[in-house]
């Protein structure tokens, strides 16, 4: 089991190594002649206009709550798909209720408009 | 020393640092951005201990999720990122002493009592087996079935109360 993980520990140290050596290496061979233009901030080659650390809408927030909820809902329902075929009928009747519960959060969310774009 | 405890021990004080760098960065946006560090660390513990499902979850809900959700609040409620705040107030020096009264005494109390002398045992279950079982156990009448239930419930509150409190008031009274 362990074993496992030692793969993708080493899978992880290695993502890690990569773009740091590519970092690394680029500070140490590129030349550095910073001038005010190379220094300026840009994005997507626009010129920037007005202060850029905005604040956020809060609907992004919303949305990320949501996906919080569902995904922690997933996470209670994925040892019930594992184990589904050792299952008798009333897990699957327990399982219904548990996804019916989070359906009438899910209806309740809808009918507020706080899925809709504003 | 085993290969196993030096990465343990690697790994919980990259764990402890960070968790220090979350309470005591004056910027609260790489605050939370050590508090990613903290998780991840958390989850390679729990891959320690062989407890896979956790793990994956702690990756997936803790760091997929919570983390980008309170990246989300400080970008929200404060009006800019880079929000110098100093993390500590005059009374520091006392919560620091009384924290570490309460930790000498927690530790003497846990350390003659019968929990911290158990010895690990691994689990008989071997690769998917322990999720099957954990999932059996999860929806047994007799095992967790009510508290699988109740989790279901507190969502539910959750997600009606932080729509309800994150939610414009005028969007919400049109309906």
């Amino acid at each position: 089991m362990l074993n496992q993980w030692l793969y993708i520990g080493i899978f992880f140290i290695i993502a890690m190594f990569l773009p740091a050596v590519a970092i690394f290496l680029a500070r140490l061979l590129s030349p550095k002649k910073p001038t005010k233009i190379k220094n300026s901030v840009y994005e997507c080659g626009m010129e920037t206009f007005d202060p850029t650390w905005i604040q956020f809408k809060i609907q992004y927030y919303l949305y990320g709550l949501i996906f919080l909820i569902f995904d922690v809902e997933i996470v209670f329902l994925f040892p019930f798909a594992v184990a589904y075929g050792n299952l008798a009928l009333f897990a699957v009747v327990e399982a219904i209720i548990f996804i019916l519960i989070l359906l009438g959060g899910y209806l309740y969310v809808w009918r507020k408009d706080a899925l809709t774009w504003q | 020393m085993t290969p196993l405890q030096i990465v343990f021990i690697l790994v919980s004080l990259v764990t402890i640092l960070s968790a220090i760098f979350v309470v005591s960065l004056r910027k609260i946006f790489h605050a939370a951005l050590w508090l990613i560090v903290t998780l991840m660390g958390v989850a390679i513990i729990f891959a320690l201990l062989e407890a896979s499902f956790f793990a994956a979850v702690q990756i997936l809900v803790y760091i997929g999720a919570i983390a980008i959700i309170l990246i989300f609040a400080i970008m929200l409620t404060r009006n800019i990122m880079s929000d110098d705040e100093i993390q500590i107030n005059r009374s520091w020096g006392i919560v620091m002493l009384l924290v570490l009264i309460f930790a000498v005494i927690f530790i003497s109390q846990l350390s003659s009592s019968a929990v911290i002398s158990t010895t690990l045992v691994p689990l008989e279950f071997q690769g998917q087996e322990s999720i099957i079982a954990f999932g059996e156990g999860l929806l047994d009448p007799a095992g967790y079935a009510l508290p699988f239930e109740l989790a279901s419930l507190l969502l539910l509150g959750a997600l009606v109360g932080g729509v309800y409190i994150a939610m414009d008031k005028k969007g919400g009274e049109n309906k």
